[in-house]
């Protein structure tokens, strides 16, 4: 048996392979095997066939339940269950705020003036999760909300975006968001109250909106509107 | 598509989303499995449930770089929580030398009729690969795969040299590949 492999021989590389696989390559021998694995994607499927063949040790294991305190420290940590709308502050922090402001600032510096549309008095670029803009919320001096539809890639077929205004921890709904062309929302004045200084959230849901009025599928972004310098807000 | 496979795919494709119901489904779909995975490689239940954690957390974060055309996805699973339990091993080591490493012990094993149940939703498994190998090479394999152990490391525990080690593990792949491969 050779000390070292000869990884350029597809029957020594494959059963190289397999002791990477299985972990049993020394430090000296696994950083050797590294290197070529990085360029090599017939290396790269040979482990992964290694690795479903392996699989054949934990396939004989009896499953064991494990105790409900192990979910629940999972869904408190991923922001899931009860914690889900409270937490959406820390969610992702300033940098996306911040990336989202530029972004609208950008965007509202190419768009064409529109002299018969209401003031921008602030606004809320919703994002998804590649930083891509899927609407452009704008709220008018009054508090009611022009939404622009860009690119909302999220929603699929019997789908829409739903916009929710989240206030101490409750989401309410404030309207459903267009797949295209823009759409004029009038929150209750109640609401508008609270748009400037309350969480605006956007998920998922089937066509026509969620069904019992709370939110039930993923979140796309949150945010805040952010005033535009030298609006008034009269709301 | 109600195969289950294809199920856990899109509920990593959800987690990839931030959609935690895709997460509860998987978690309830995969845990009990991984548990005792778990529970195999680290052989404590308080260790084993962080662990678990861990690997949740780790799948949640990961979950974008699972890929269906490279690895089935409670394969992706088990590599991620053979790794989080093996270095949990390692960072106690240096003094874990005297944990009960019994061969004798790990050549047994449970194998209980939940085990059969399992095996039983797997086309691979209606042969039972693990009867061609012989007691040295499956003793020495299970522990290389469970306890994360290199080739020196087996010599020692079992108290061989280097070479036999090596070679019970080489012709131990060599007969598991045959058997899965062509069913020989």
């Amino acid at each position: 048996m050779p000390d070292h492999w000869d990884l350029s021989r597809p029957d020594e590389r494959h059963l190289a392979a397999g002791e990477y696989a299985l972990g049993v390559m020394d430090e000296a021998e696994r950083a050797r095997f590294e290197a070529v694995l990085a360029v090599s994607h017939d290396l790269q499927r040979e482990v992964a066939d290694w690795r479903e063949h392996l699989q054949l040790f934990n396939d004989r294991l009896a499953p064991v339940t494990p105790p409900p305190s192990v979910w629940r420290a999972i869904a408190r940590r991923t922001g899931g269950a009860a914690s889900r709308w409270r937490s959406l502050a820390l969610w992702r922090g300033l940098a996306g705020a911040s990336a989202a402001l530029a972004l609208a600032l950008a965007l509202l510096w190419v768009a064409p003036l529109d002299p018969g549309a209401p003031e921008e008095a602030a606004v809320y670029v919703v994002l998804d999760e590649s930083r891509s803009p899927d609407w452009i919320i704008s709220a008018t001096e009054d508090g009611r909300l022009r939404v622009r539809a860009v690119q909302p890639r999220r929603v699929g077929e019997d789908q829409t975006g739903e916009l929710w205004l989240v206030a101490d921890g409750a989401p309410v709904s404030l309207g459903l968001l267009p797949d295209r062309g823009t759409r004029l929302l009038t929150p209750a004045p109640a609401l508008r109250e609270r748009l400037m200084s309350a969480d605006l959230a956007v998920s998922v849901e089937p066509t026509g909106g969620a069904p019992a009025g709370r939110p039930t599928g993923p979140i796309i972004d949150h945010g805040r509107l952010t005033p535009v310098r030298g609006a008034t807000l009269r709301f | 598509m109600s195969d289950p496979s294809q199920r856990l795919v899109d509920d990593l494709a959800g987690c990839a989303r931030g959609d935690h119901r895709a997460l509860a489904r998987l978690y309830r779909a995969t845990s009990a499995r991984l548990y005792a995975q778990l529970l195999r490689i680290v052989r404590d239940e308080a260790a084993a449930q962080d662990c678990l954690q861990q690997v949740y957390l780790r799948a949640w974060q990961a979950a974008d770089r699972y890929d269906p055309a490279r690895a089935r996805p409670m394969t992706w699973l088990s590599t991620l929580a053979r790794h989080v339990g093996i270095d949990w091993l390692r960072r106690r080591r240096p003094d874990a030398d005297d944990d009960g490493t019994d061969p004798a012990t790990l050549a047994g094993d449970r194998d209980g009729p939940a085990a059969a149940s399992v095996r039983g939703e797997d086309a691979r498994a209606l042969h039972d690969c693990l009867a061609v190998l012989g007691g040295e090479q499956r003793q020495a394999m299970e522990l290389a795969y469970f306890q994360g152990l290199t080739h020196a490391e087996l010599a020692e525990r079992v108290a061989q040299p280097l070479g036999t080690v090596k070679s019970w593990i080489r012709r131990g792949l060599e007969r598991l590949k045959a058997c899965l491969t062509t069913g020989t």
